[in-house]
């Protein structure tokens, strides 16, 4: 599903660049559920949003599903995001005003659905993590728990194939963690290939495969 | 989407949106102001132009003593020499004479309730009371202003309707007792060509006859009023009288003579040259007291450089304002951007791009200016009604100015952001 090739990627930094991705490579089959640690700072943002189609690399080939993501303009980008991934962000952001229900139908406006289609599948994936009952609450009204399973909510809302997550369980208690793990997996399990980067051991064990980032390129351990 | 995000927007900062709306519309209020100047002055021009390096020198007859006037009387052919003073004035020196005179004309009038705003003194506060004479009849001292030929086609005195004064109409010979006039813009309502009016001037009856209107906002100047509007006056043209039939009316003539020699003489000339000109006058006509008095540059030169020096001033502020009011908008939004960091990120992996991103900031920019300017337009085009069409234009181009302005930066700021930087700053 996803074949990634000699992938490079390096920020300015003053005058100079410091390489993150020093020539990545890696495989994702199409139902798998990888993990991906690595040193704060290793660049595992990078390469997850590179994936993503959020940022291109300075070189290297990314393929997903045999297209060449590498040479897209930033629309067809946006287009490759919105058709194909579910990105979860880093503590679980939400655009605080804007209430659940547009919170979670933000991506469908993008995909110009109509107001009624959007309703149907807002309500449809709120039922799915059984959460309809926050529809109509303003996101500021919300505890942790619930701003997460929200923000999961907007990801898969489109219904990708692909779930991207930056750090899913970073500042969670022991019991939300399981319960978001539980839920990763139930999804995994109805098909989706998910993409994780973390830091816990926990997290990793429950994943098919573990990679690390080090010195700017993936090893499999 | 775009209004959603925008309104939503707006609603983080109500108040300095607010604020930077106001200002918009005070800039726009300027502008407007620099507008009706420039079509004020636009509309004068052709009077300016005429009064383009001319100085005025006012004349006046000597005997300002009452010995002095009655002694003069007393000397032979008195009037006779007065009359050509006047005539020499008016057909052979060789500058520009102006007679241009404010007189009241009494009338009187079955029209009980005659507009106030005809009355002399109602510009002051205090409109003259209508007196009564001998047999119980009412007279008003309407507003009145007397020009000689000259003057007449010096001041672009131009017609709503009816037909202008001739040549012969400044000459009081085939139609004793009858002067034509034209009337100001405002008498439109309470006259019409043709009538009459029955006047007291000088002590003198004469019958007005109404042969014609000028246009609203039409003036004259002179040394010492810069711009009379000749909307509520009556415009007589100056009259040269034939010789006297008997005694009051001689009396008459003496007092309209002695008024219509204190004229204004224009010239571009240097003051020795018209002061020869006066002795050559004072000669032919066998009249000594006779002088050239004051000289200024035109009133009216004076009185536009007074009003660009507003102009000028208006214009800063109004430079001022576009500046500040795009700065002000566009640091809003610069601190906008930084603040949303995260909500832009959002929508980006929900499928947005940049370029939407910057839609939207956009968007904000242009309700910004473009609301307080609809409406600032739209309040002007309906209280001031004379407006010409490409006033429309010009708000229309000062807005879209501002928001060039305001956007630039924006661009610029917007151009830098990476989306590596959106989740840089995120984490
Ligand atoms: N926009 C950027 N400009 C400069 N340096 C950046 C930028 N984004 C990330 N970096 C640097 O790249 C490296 C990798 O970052 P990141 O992928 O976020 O690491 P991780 O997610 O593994 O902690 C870090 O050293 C970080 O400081
Ligand atoms: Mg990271």
């Amino acid at each position: 599903m996803i074949e990634v090739k000699d992938l490079k990627k390096s920020y300015p930094f003053g005058k100079s660049k410091i390489e993150v991705l020093k020539g990545v490579n890696l495989a994702v089959e199409k139902g798998d559920m990888i993990a991906i640690m690595g040193r704060s700072g290793s660049g595992k943002s990078t390469l997850l949003n590179i994936l993503a189609g959020l940022d291109q690399p300075d070189s290297g080939i990314y393929l997903y599903e045999e297209s060449r993501i590498t040479d897209k303009r930033m629309d067809e980008l946006a287009n490759f995001r919105k058709k194909n991934i579910g990105f979860i962000l880093q503590n679980y952001p939400l655009i605080d005003s804007k209430n659940v229900a547009e919170n979670v139908g933000l991506p469908l406006r993008y995909s110009k659905k109509s107001n009624k289609q959007r309703e149907t599948e807002v309500t449809q994936v709120l039922d799915t993590l059984g959460i309809n009952y926050l529809k109509h609450r303003w996101v500021d009204m919300l505890s942790g728990g619930e701003a997460q399973r929200v923000a999961i909510a907007r990801a898969l809302v489109q219904h990708p194939d692909l779930i991207l997550a930056d750090e899913p369980t970073g500042s969670l208690d022991e019991e939300t963690e399981k319960d978001i793990l539980d839920l990763c997996k139930r999804l995994n399990h109805q098909g989706k290939t998910i993409i994780l980067v973390t830091h816990d051991q926990h997290v990793a064990a429950v994943c098919h495969k573990v990679y690390y980032i080090q010195g700017g390129t993936v090893v499999d351990k | 989407m775009i209004y959603k995000e925008v309104k939503e927007s707006i609603a983080r900062r109500k108040l300095f949106t607010l604020f930077i709306m106001i200002g918009v519309m005070i800039f726009l209020t300027t502008v407007t102001i620099l507008i009706q100047s420039y079509i004020n002055i636009m509309q004068k021009e052709a009077l300016i132009d005429s009064f383009e390096g001319l100085n005025v020198y006012q004349i006046s007859d000597t005997l300002l003593e009452d010995d002095d006037f009655q002694s003069y009387l007393n000397e032979p052919n008195s009037l006779e020499r007065v009359k050509s003073l006047y005539e020499y004035l008016e057909d052979d020196i060789n500058e520009k004479f102006i007679y241009n005179f404010e007189q009241p004309i009494e009338m009187s009038t079955d029209i009980d309730d005659i507009e106030e705003e005809f009355l002399q003194g109602y510009e002051e506060g205090n409109p003259l009371p209508p007196a009564e004479d001998e047999d119980g009849d009412l007279y008003y001292s309407l507003k009145a202003v007397q020009l000689n030929e000259q003057a007449f086609e010096m001041f672009p005195v131009n017609l709503s309707e009816g037909t202008s004064f001739t040549a012969e109409d400044f000459h009081h010979a085939n139609n004793p007792g009858v002067i034509p006039i034209l009337l100001g813009a405002d008498y439109a309502d309470t006259y019409q060509i043709g009538d009459t009016l029955h006047v007291n001037y000088l002590f003198e009856e004469f019958h007005l006859e109404v042969q014609g209107f000028v246009e609203s906002d039409s003036f004259v100047t002179s040394p010492q009023l810069p711009e009379t509007y000749l909307d509520r006056y009556i415009i007589m043209p100056a009259q040269e009288f034939e010789d006297p039939s008997d005694n009051t009316e001689e009396e008459f003539q003496q007092r309209h003579y002695f008024q219509m020699i204190n004229g204004a003489i224009y010239s571009s000339e240097e003051r020795n040259v018209v002061e020869e000109e006066i002795e050559s006058a004072k000669a032919a006509a066998d009249f000594p007291h006779f002088e050239l008095m004051g000289y200024s540059t035109t009133v009216l030169g004076d009185f536009f450089d007074a009003v660009e020096e507003n102009i000028y001033w208006v214009l800063c502020l109004s430079i001022v304002l576009l500046i500040a009011c795009s700065l002000s908008i566009s640091t809003l939004m610069i601190k906008k951007i930084h603040d949303n960091y995260r909500n832009m990120m959002i929508h980006l992996i929900s499928g947005g791009t940049m370029k939407s991103l910057f839609q939207y900031f956009l968007a904000e920019v242009f309700i910004t200016v473009g609301i307080p300017g609809a409406f600032i337009t739209f309040l002007f085009m309906t209280v001031l009604q004379d407006l010409p069409p490409l006033y429309v234009l010009v708000m229309a181009a000062s807005v879209v100015g501002m928001i060039l302005l305001a956007v630039i930066p924006i661009y610029i700021q917007f151009r830098r952001l990476t989306i590596s930087m959106l989740l840089k700053r995120e984490e």
